[in-house]
C-alpha cells in the first residue's frame, strides 16, 4: 500500500502539486490551471500583440496566409504545440512533461512567476491570464473590476434568448428596446446582450461609479467591435445620487467631468428593461471572503453595507420606478405622455427588472417594495441549484 | 469533399506521378554511393525491392479487381455524352450538375488509377533494365520509388475501402478501464497516449473531451476528440477490448498483471450532413444539464474557475463539445440498433473482457503485440504505445474487407498467450 501511495505522489509532483495549492488541492483542476498558465506563454511568442490579434490563438490556418512567410513557418509550428498542449487535458504529468519539453528557460521562468502569483499571491486565474470568456466573447479583466462569474453568464444568455425569442414571436417593433444596466464593471453583460441582440439593435447605458470599470468597459467595447453607433454606451455615475436619475433620462444635460460626451440616446424617454449585478455581500460574509476575492476585488463591487446585503436592491428597486418608461402619464409629468414603453414589455414577454442575488437572498429581494406594482416575480437558479437571479415583470 | 476539391487533389497527384521519378532520378547518382556499398548490400536491395514490387503488383491487382473499370469508362464516356446536349443545362440544371459530380468523380478514380498503372509500368520497366545491367545505384533508387509506390498503393486501396456513410468524419475516442483495478487505470492513460500520438502523426486535431481520474494512478476513463478527414474511417476498426499484461509497479509482489480496457469509437456526426438520413435532433426540453459544482455561496463571492470534468475555460467550448458526443453517442446507438435488426452479425462491443479483445500488448515475459482479428504482431511494443498502430488499422479494415466470416473464425482460437 505505501508503494502505491508513492506511485502516485510522484506522478503528480512538480508544479502541479505546487499549483494545487491554489486549487483546494484539487489536482485535475491544477493541472487544468497549469495547461492554461503554459498556453497563455506559448502565445506570447506571436511576437507583436497587433499580429496575435490578426492571427488569434491558437493560430487558424487560413491566417497564416495573412501573415509573412517567416511568421508563418513559426505560426504552424505554435499551432502544432498548442495543439499537443490542448491534448494534455487534466492529465498534469503531461503537462509537466510538456513545458519541460518545449518551453524555454525564461518562459519556464515566467510560468513560475505565475504560479507563485496564483498560490502565494492569491492572485486569480484570470487576473493573471488577462481575460475570462464569457458567453462566446472574450472579456478582458484587470484588478480591481470584478471578474465575470459563470453564474452571470448564464443567466444573461436566458434573458437574451428569451429577448430574442419575444421579439421573433412578435415580429418587427417601432421603435428600439432600450435597456438600461446598473453597476455594470467590466461591462460584460450589456456586452453580450449587444452581441446577441445585434439584430435587433437595441440601446443600452450601462453605468458603474468606478472610473476604472467604466475605461475596461470601453476598452473591450473598443476591441470587440462594438462600437457606440451600435448603440452602446457606458457611463460613469454614482446610483446613490439622486442626480443621476434626470441624467439617465437625458432631461438634463451631462456633467462636464464625463466631458460631454455622451448624449444618452437622445430623446430618452425612459428605459423598457434594467439590469443589475450590483454589490450583495453582506459584511458578515465579507469578511470571511477567500483572499483571492478580498485582495483582489474591489470591495465597492461586492460589499452591500447593510446586515442582509440588500441596500442596493432597494435603491435600484427606487430608482426603476422613475427610469422605467411606463404607459400613462400620471407616475412621471415630466416624460411625454404618448412615449410608452416598448410593445414586448407590454405584452409581458420580457421582464422589466432583472437582478442578479445571493444565494439566500431570494425571499428578501422578490418582497414587494411597494415602489412599483410588479405583476409577476420570476427566480432563475443556477446550474448549482442556488437561486441566481430574480425577473420582475409589469405588464 | 467537393468535385472542385477532388480534382484540384487529382492534378496534384498526377502532377507528381509524372515529374517526380524524374527529379529523383536526376538526384540519383550523388545519393546512389552511399546506398550500395557492397555486393552484400546490393543483393539484399534487390531482393526487398522484389517483395516490394509484388506486395504493390497485389495491390494494384486488388486495385483493379475492386471495380469493374471498363464498365467506369463505358459511364464516364456516357455521362461526358449526356452533357455536351446543352439542353439539358436548360431542361433541369440541377440533375446536370449531378451528373457533372459524378463524371468528377468517376474521372478522379479513373485518373488515379491511370496514374498509378503508368508508374507500376515505369518501375517494372526501370527493374528489368537494373536487372540487365546489374546496377546497384539505380536498385537503390528503385527500392525508395517502389516503396513510396506501395505506401501510396496501399492508402489508396484502404481509403477506396472507406464508403461508410460516415468514414469520412472526425471521431470520439472512449476508453473505459475494465478489469483489472489500478493497471487498467494506468492502461487507460497509456492508450489514451497512444492514440493521441497516433492521430497527432496523422495530422488530424486532438481534444482530450473528458478525463475521469482513478483513484491511485490514471484514468478510469477518458474521451478524446479527433478531428480530420477519415479519422473515423481510420479508428473505427479499434472498437473493442485491449488486453495488456506485464509485471504491474502498483503491486509490490511483482506478479504479472493482465488488465482490459474497453474501446469504443464513435463518429462525429455534423449537424447536417446529406447522408444521415435520420438526423439526429435534441430538443432542450429532453436534455437535463447537471453540472457539478463546488458547495458554497457562489456568485459575487467566489471566482475560482470551475473545471470540474470540464477541459476548457469557456463554458459554451464546454457546452458544444458535450452536445457533439452526445448527437455522436446516439447516432452510434441507431447505427447499432440498425446492424442488430439487419442479421446478428456482432457491431457493438460488450463488457471488457474475453468476449471482445482486439488485440494484445505483453510486456512480460516478452515484448509482443498481436491483433487477434488478424493475426498480425510486432515486437515492437514501444512503437506502437507510442502511435505507430497504422498498419493494425490497415490490416483491420482490410480483412473487414475481405469478408467478416473467416475472420471471426480466426479470432475465437487466437488467445493462446
Amino acid at each position: 500500500m505505501k508503494r502505491t501511495i508513492t506511485a502516485a505522489a510522484t506522478l503528480a509532483r512538480g508544479r502541479t502539486l505546487r499549483m494545487a495549492a491554489a486549487c483546494d488541492g484539487d489536482t485535475a483542476q491544477a493541472a487544468c490551471e497549469l495547461r492554461w498558465l503554459a498556453d497563455a506563454v506559448l502565445q506570447r511568442r506571436v511576437g507583436s500583440v497587433f499580429v496575435r490579434q490578426r492571427v488569434g490563438w491558437p493560430p487558424a490556418r487560413a491566417s497564416e496566409q495573412a501573415v509573412r512567410e517567416p511568421h508563418g513557418r513559426s505560426l504552424r509550428r505554435l499551432r502544432a504545440l498548442a495543439g499537443e498542449l490542448a491534448a494534455c487535458g487534466s492529465n498534469g504529468a503531461a503537462v509537466e512533461a510538456f513545458v519541460e519539453r518545449h518551453l524555454a528557460q525564461h518562459e519556464l521562468q515566467r510560468l513560475d512567476r505565475w504560479i507563485w502569483q496564483r498560490t502565494d499571491g492569491h492572485k486569480p486565474l484570470q487576473f493573471v491570464l488577462g481575460s475570462q470568456p464569457f458567453g462566446g466573447l472574450e472579456i478582458r479583466v484587470r484588478p480591481p473590476t470584478l471578474i465575470p462569474r459563470w453564474e452571470t453568464e448564464e443567466w444573461v444568455e436566458r434573458l437574451a434568448a428569451d429577448i430574442a425569442a419575444a421579439h421573433a414571436a412578435h415580429g418587427d417593433s417601432p421603435r428600439p428596446l432600450r435597456i438600461l444596466e446598473l453597476c455594470s464593471g467590466s461591462g460584460c453583460i450589456s456586452l453580450l446582450l449587444a452581441h446577441t441582440l445585434q439584430h435587433l439593435a437595441p440601446r443600452i447605458v450601462a453605468v458603474d461609479v468606478a472610473q476604472a470599470a467604466v475605461l475596461l468597459a470601453r476598452a473591450n467595447q473598443r476591441r470587440l467591435g462594438i462600437d457606440t453607433a451600435s448603440g452602446l454606451d457606458f457611463v460613469c455615475g454614482d446610483i446613490t445620487d439622486d442626480s443621476l436619475v434626470p441624467r439617465l433620462l437625458g432631461l438634463s444635460p451631462p456633467r462636464a467631468s464625463t466631458g460631454g460626451k455622451v448624449d444618452l440616446h437622445q430623446n430618452q424617454t425612459g428605459f423598457d428593461v434594467i439590469v443589475a449585478n450590483p454589490p450583495y455581500i453582506p459584511p458578515h460574509e465579507y469578511a470571511a471572503l477567500d483572499p483571492s476575492v478580498a485582495q483582489w476585488e474591489d470591495r465597492g463591487a461586492l460589499l452591500a453595507p447593510d446586515s442582509r446585503g440588500i441596500c442596493f436592491f432597494e435603491r435600484i428597486e427606487q430608482m426603476a420606478a422613475a427610469l422605467l418608461a411606463m404607459r400613462g402619464s400620471g407616475a412621471r409629468p415630466h416624460v411625454h405622455a404618448t412615449l410608452g414603453p416598448h410593445p414586448l414589455c407590454e405584452s409581458g414577454a420580457i421582464p422589466r427588472l432583472v437582478f442578479e442575488i445571493g444565494h439566500a437572498q431570494d425571499a428578501d429581494v422578490a418582497r414587494q417594495l411597494g415602489v412599483v406594482e410588479w405583476t409577476r416575480t420570476k427566480v432563475h437558479a443556477d446550474l448549482a441549484g442556488r437561486n441566481r437571479c430574480i425577473a420582475k415583470y409589469m405588464s | 469533399m467537393t468535385a472542385l476539391t477532388r480534382l484540384v487533389w487529382v492534378t496534384a497527384t498526377a502532377c507528381r506521378g509524372a515529374c517526380g521519378p524524374v527529379i529523383r532520378r536526376a538526384a540519383g547518382p550523388a545519393a546512389a554511393p552511399r546506398c550500395a556499398r557492397s555486393a552484400d548490400d546490393s543483393s539484399l536491395l534487390a531482393s526487398s525491392l522484389a517483395e516490394l514490387a509484388q506486395a504493390a503488383s497485389k495491390l494494384l491487382g486488388s486495385i483493379q479487381a475492386q471495380k469493374d473499370w471498363s464498365a467506369v469508362e463505358k459511364e464516364a464516356a456516357e455521362l461526358r455524352k449526356k452533357l455536351e446536349d446543352e439542353e439539358l443545362w436548360t431542361r433541369d440544371a440541377q440533375a446536370a450538375i449531378e451528373i457533372q459530380k459524378r463524371l468528377a468523380k468517376l474521372e478522379g478514380d479513373l485518373e488515379k488509377l491511370k496514374n498509378f498503372t503508368e508508374r507500376w509500368d515505369e518501375a517494372r520497366s526501370m527493374m528489368d533494365l537494373a536487372k540487365e545491367e546489374n546496377d546497384a545505384s539505380l536498385i537503390a533508387d528503385l527500392v525508395s520509388d517502389m516503396e513510396e509506390l506501395e505506401a501510396d498503393l496501399r492508402s489508396y486501396f484502404v481509403r477506396s475501402l472507406m464508403t461508410g456513410a460516415d468514414d469520412q468524419y472526425g471521431c470520439f475516442i472512449e476508453l473505459r478501464a475494465g478489469a483489472g483495478g489500478v493497471e487498467s487505470c494506468d492502461w487507460v492513460s497509456m492508450l489514451s497516449r497512444m492514440y493521441q500520438r497516433w492521430a497527432q502523426m496523422q495530422g488530424f486535431d486532438v481534444k482530450v473531451v473528458e478525463e475521469v481520474h482513478g483513484e491511485v494512478a490514471g484514468l478510469k476513463s477518458a474521451t478524446i476528440q479527433v478531428s480530420g478527414d477519415y479519422a473515423y474511417g481510420w479508428s473505427k476498426t479499434e472498437s473493442g477490448t485491449h488486453r495488456f499484461v506485464r509485471i504491474s509497479p502498483f503491486s509490490s509482489v511483482g506478479k504479472r498483471h493482465t488488465s482490459f480496457v474497453s474501446v469504443q469509437v464513435v463518429s462525429v456526426a455534423p449537424e447536417s450532413s446529406i447522408s444521415n438520413a435520420k438526423q439526429i435532433e435534441i430538443s432542450p426540453n429532453d436534455l437535463k444539464v447537471e453540472v457539478m459544482r463546488s458547495q458554497g455561496a457562489g456568485g459575487q463571492h467566489v471566482n475560482k474557475t470551475e473545471s470540474a470534468c470540464q477541459t476548457e475555460r469557456s463554458q459554451i467550448q464546454n457546452r458544444a463539445t458535450a452536445m457533439q458526443l452526445l448527437r455522436a453517442k446516439l447516432f452510434q446507438r441507431e447505427l447499432d440498433e440498425q446492424a442488430r435488426l439487419k442479421s446478428d452479425h456482432y457491431a457493438s462491443i460488450g463488457d471488457a473482457g474475453w468476449g471482445s479483445q482486439i488485440r494484445s500488448y505483453v510486456l512480460h515475459p516478452y515484448h509482443m503485440v498481436k491483433d487477434s482479428r488478424t493475426g498480425r504482431q510486432t515486437n515492437n511494443v514501444d512503437a506502437v504505445l507510442d502511435g505507430e498502430i497504422q498498419e493494425f488499422m490497415e490490416a483491420a479494415l482490410l480483412q473487414a474487407h475481405q469478408g467478416g466470416a473467416n475472420g471471426s473464425a480466426q479470432r475465437s482460437n487466437d488467445d493462446d498467450f
